[in-house]
């Protein structure tokens, strides 16, 4: 992975093998309505890449993984996926959205959830194949909700909700992955489990682009972006996860 | 484990149905029995006052059933499913038609259309329009003005449509009742002459009432109609501020001291006019029988409360 | 008539009966379909502002001697298009929007109402729905309207369930949102349209409701929730005729209150059984493999 990252938005990055580069951005503004959050985003990731963003609610990072999944548009500047627009390209780009504990009475089982993420590559008709039963056994092996594979949704926990939805966009076998807190309502097992899927998924060649308040989860990230409704750095998590980076993100640092 | 979910979903479902089928089953139970079959027909009379005429003309040949109970308003009556029953098995039914059963309308036409064993009254008489008199702004029915309903309220109609009646009834019936239709003729004609002599004690007949309904009374016993609360052949309608504000200057210009209210007649707009205008409001009892038994009685109370308020 | 069974007496003996039974379970079953994506999406309130927003049109329709069904396809539209016009142009939430056009339909078609003295019997009719009175014809329509919501149904199952978990969930997966939202509204007016012949419009949210959401408290997968709907709606409707029957009640209200009595019921006892599996059942952990 010879990827250079700037340390500040504002130098441009040298264009190199683009035609393995997985998500690439040029002076991307995102944002909602005329509200821009980010503004000048120059991004480069490649398959295998690890981005997370770190930030509190309301920091942006929610909104640059919708611009990315194609929920929103971009306010200016460029950016495409996989080569494509955001959005266009269903089967291969994975979204997990942020999910707060509900208690729905939805009617369906865990399984069943997790199968809907093969939806993108059924379409509307065509049945379910011994690839898709594959892939929806495989994701819930390693997200470990065999146990409650058969319960249905209204039974589980939080945390269990958390990774029934996180085994549904394993399930569809993306080749990037957009995650928005998946870590939330997870136990410290739960994140380890977490972070080896996401160590897995990158072995195998997936770019992953990772929203969490949570500092922890950077350590092994490619490039770490901090926002609070700006971009305060941007970097690798040696470089980026400074004191003074920290502290302008959040307002207090880390305890060594 | 699946299996433990579905038995419960399964007793869950059971249970349900169940309770609710063991409910229902307690209370039909103990429904009340259909009435002793008699061994005469059934004529099947949808309000009181004209089953009253009926009954007459029929006498001991069949048995005559009012359908909407006396005293609940035939305007917005919807039947149930007992009453469509009764209707269905009826050897013959009499209706007022020109929409005044209006729950009853699609039914009956249904019934016409299928076997012919429905008289509709108000086919058989001379229909009075409602765009005369007063201001209304005739609901359009298909292109055509709307006609009064309330026929049953001059014996003159009731003359007019008895032929008609006699000859249907008859044949339905498989009896001759020309002998009894001329009884009904006559007490229908004396009847006539004795209202006449009511009103002649009232000076000058000028009438605001509930709804429109005294349209075919005012026409026969020269009567003025000066409006009425709600300005509609029907109790449906709603009184409209519009309406009630020429109701008062109408009452104002011709100095009116009564108006008369009944069945389906709004009660606090009635209070209000009697505060804003210093009215009398008079109780005339034009689509309910009570403890009258004859058309003639009805007839003569229905006279009687308007001169006795008028005169 | 000897040893009458007054559970099915009423049934054979009359044909008008029989015709409001399958008319009433025709319904039912449009509204189990219809109302299974309803319950799952939580768009009860457009449901029932489609209900009486129709009004306006069939009162309008009835003015003119046209169809009431014309008039209400049209009124749908309306309001429909009036919404999602709202929603994108302004501020207002789609919630705010769709209660303003339900209430400014309704107010108009009391209007036009007020006008048209000799209406109201149909009027009537419409909201109270007319199972005493229908015809073979009548049924026809009734299934056409269930096969075309079948077909929709199974066209649009797969966004629609994804929809009903999280929009974004649905446009990533590459489903067209505004389409097939707006595919699930013709779905409701359909149903509401269907529902003039049996319970009539002010009470057909109960058939759209009440049975699909007792399915989706007991029910573990979508289809089991739909067949539930159906068993319930069809239930209801036997009872509600029989109890109309018997009792001399309006059958339209006596059916609804069946539906959302068995509903009741069903919430009851599993809450019941849930309490006291929980009590049995030692607490399950999280485990990591």
């Amino acid at each position: 992975m010879t990827t250079k990252f700037p340390i500040s938005t504002n130098t441009i990055a040298k264009t190199m093998h683009t035609a393995s580069c997985t998500i690439k951005s040029e002076s991307l503004a995102v944002g909602h309505g005329h509200h821009t959050i980010i503004d000048d985003l120059h991004l480069q990731l490649m398959s295998g890449d690890l981005l997370t963003l770190i930030g509190t609610n309301g920091s942006g990072k929610s909104t640059l993984l919708k611009t990315l999944a194609g929920l929103l548009p971009a306010l200016a500047g460029s950016v495409s996926v996989l080569g494509s627009a955001p959005g266009s390209l269903p089967k291969r780009v994975a979204y997990l959205p942020q999910h707060p504990v509900s208690s729905h009475t939805l009617p369906l089982r865990a399984r069943d959830v997790v199968a809907m993420g093969r939806y993108a590559h059924l379409g509307l008709f065509r049945r379910e194949t011994a690839t898709d039963r594959a892939a929806v056994g495989d994701a819930i092996t390693r997200t470990g909700t065999s146990n409650f594979a058969d319960r249905p949704l209204r039974e589980l926990s939080g945390g269990q909700q958390q990774r029934t939805h996180l085994a549904q966009v394993l399930s569809r076998q993306a080749e990037v992955l957009l995650l928005d807190e998946p870590t939330a309502g997870l136990d410290l097992s739960g994140k380890y489990a977490i972070a080896e899927i996401i160590a897995a998924e990158r072995a195998r060649g997936v770019t992953v682009v990772l929203a969490t308040h949570d500092l922890q989860d950077a350590d092994s990230a490619t490039a770490v972006m901090l926002l609070a409704q700006r971009v305060v750095a941007f970097g690798p998590p040696s470089v980026a996860l400074s004191d003074d980076n920290v502290r302008a993100c959040f307002g207090f640092t880390q305890p060594h | 484990m699946p299996s433990v979910g579905a038995t419960r979903t399964l007793a869950v479902i059971i249970a349900s149905l169940s309770l609710a089928a063991l409910g229902l089953s307690c209370a039909a139970g103990t429904a009340a029995d259909s009435p002793p079959a008699t061994d005469l027909p059934t004529v099947v009379v949808t309000y009181s006052v004209l089953a009253a005429v009926v009954g007459e003309l029929v006498g001991g040949t069949a048995d005559v059933v009012t359908l909407i109970p006396d005293g609940q308003d035939p305007h917005d009556f919807a039947p149930s499913a007992k009453d469509v029953e009764a209707i269905n098995n009826a050897a013959f039914v009499v209706a007022n038609g020109l929409h005044f059963e209006e729950g009853l309308d699609v039914l009956l036409d249904k019934l016409r259309d299928a076997d012919g064993r429905v008289f509709f009254v108000g086919e058989h008489i001379a229909g009075r329009d409602m765009a005369e008199g007063g201001d209304h702004t005739a609901g359009h029915v298909a292109g055509h003005a709307a006609t009064d309903p309330h026929l049953w309220l001059s014996p003159g109609a009731m003359l007019e449509m008895l032929p008609a009646l006699t000859t249907e009834l008859g044949t339905a019936l498989n009896t001759d009742l020309t002998a009894a239709r001329n009884a009904v003729s006559a007490g229908l004609t004396a009847l006539d002459t004795e209202i006449d002599d009511i009103m002649a004690q009232v000076d000058n007949c000028k009438l605001i009432t509930g709804h429109d309904e005294l349209g075919y009374f005012a026409d026969r016993y020269n009567c003025e109609l000066l409006g009425a609360v709600i300005p509609s052949s029907t109790t449906t309608s709603e009184a409209s501020a519009g309406g009630l504000a020429a109701l008062k200057e109408v009452i104002d210009e011709h100095d009116a001291k009564v108006v008369f209210v009944g069945l389906g007649t709004p009660q606090a707009v009635s209070a209000q006019i009697v505060k804003e205008t210093g009215v009398r409001l008079v109780e005339l009892s034009t689509h309910v029988m009570g403890s009258v038994t004859s058309y003639a009685d009805f007839m003569r109370l229905v006279a009687n409360q308007l001169a006795d308020a008028l005169k | 008539m000897l040893a009458g069974n007054p559970f099915v007496d009423p049934f054979t003996s009359n044909e008008f009966m029989r015709h409001a039974l399958v008319a009433s379970v025709l319904v039912a079953l449009v509204c189990a379909v219809a109302g299974t994506y309803v319950v799952l999406r939580g768009l009860s309130f457009v449901g029932d502002a489609l209900a009486h927003g129709v009004v306006p049109g069939i009162a309008t329709a009835l003015l003119f001697g046209v169809s009431g069904v014309v008039g209400a396809v049209v009124s749908a539209a309306v309001m429909m298009t009036g919404v999602s016009v709202i929603t994108r142009k302004s501020r207002l939430s789609s919630d705010t929007a769709i209660g303003l056009f339900f209430v400014g339909m309704l107010a108009l078609g009391v209007i036009i109402t007020s006008r048209s003295r000799t209406f109201v019997g149909d009027i009537t009719r419409i909201l109270f729905g007319e199972l005493l009175g229908v015809t073979t014809s009548d049924l026809g329509w009734l299934l056409v309207a269930l096969v075309i919501v079948a077909i929709i149904a199974t066209i649009a199952h797969r966004p629609f369930v994804l929809m009903s978990i999280d929009d974004g969930l649905a446009r990533t997966s590459g489903f067209s949102v505004p389409f097939f939202h707006s595919l699930m509204l013709v779905l409701v007016a359909i149903t509401v349209i269907a529902s003039f012949q049996s319970v009539g419009t002010l009470l057909v949210l109960g058939m759209l409701i009440a049975p699909a959401a007792a399915g989706a408290l007991v029910a573990r997968r979508v289809s089991t929730m739909m067949l539930i709907a159906a068993l319930y709606g069809t239930a209801a409707s036997y009872l509600g005729l029989l109890a109309s029957y018997h009792y001399d009640i309006a059958a339209g209200g006596s059916i609804v209150f069946v539906a959302v009595m068995l509903f009741g019921v069903t919430a009851i006892i599993s809450a019941v059984v849930a309490h006291r599996h929980d009590d049995e059942v030692p607490h399950q952990h999280e485990h990591h493999r």
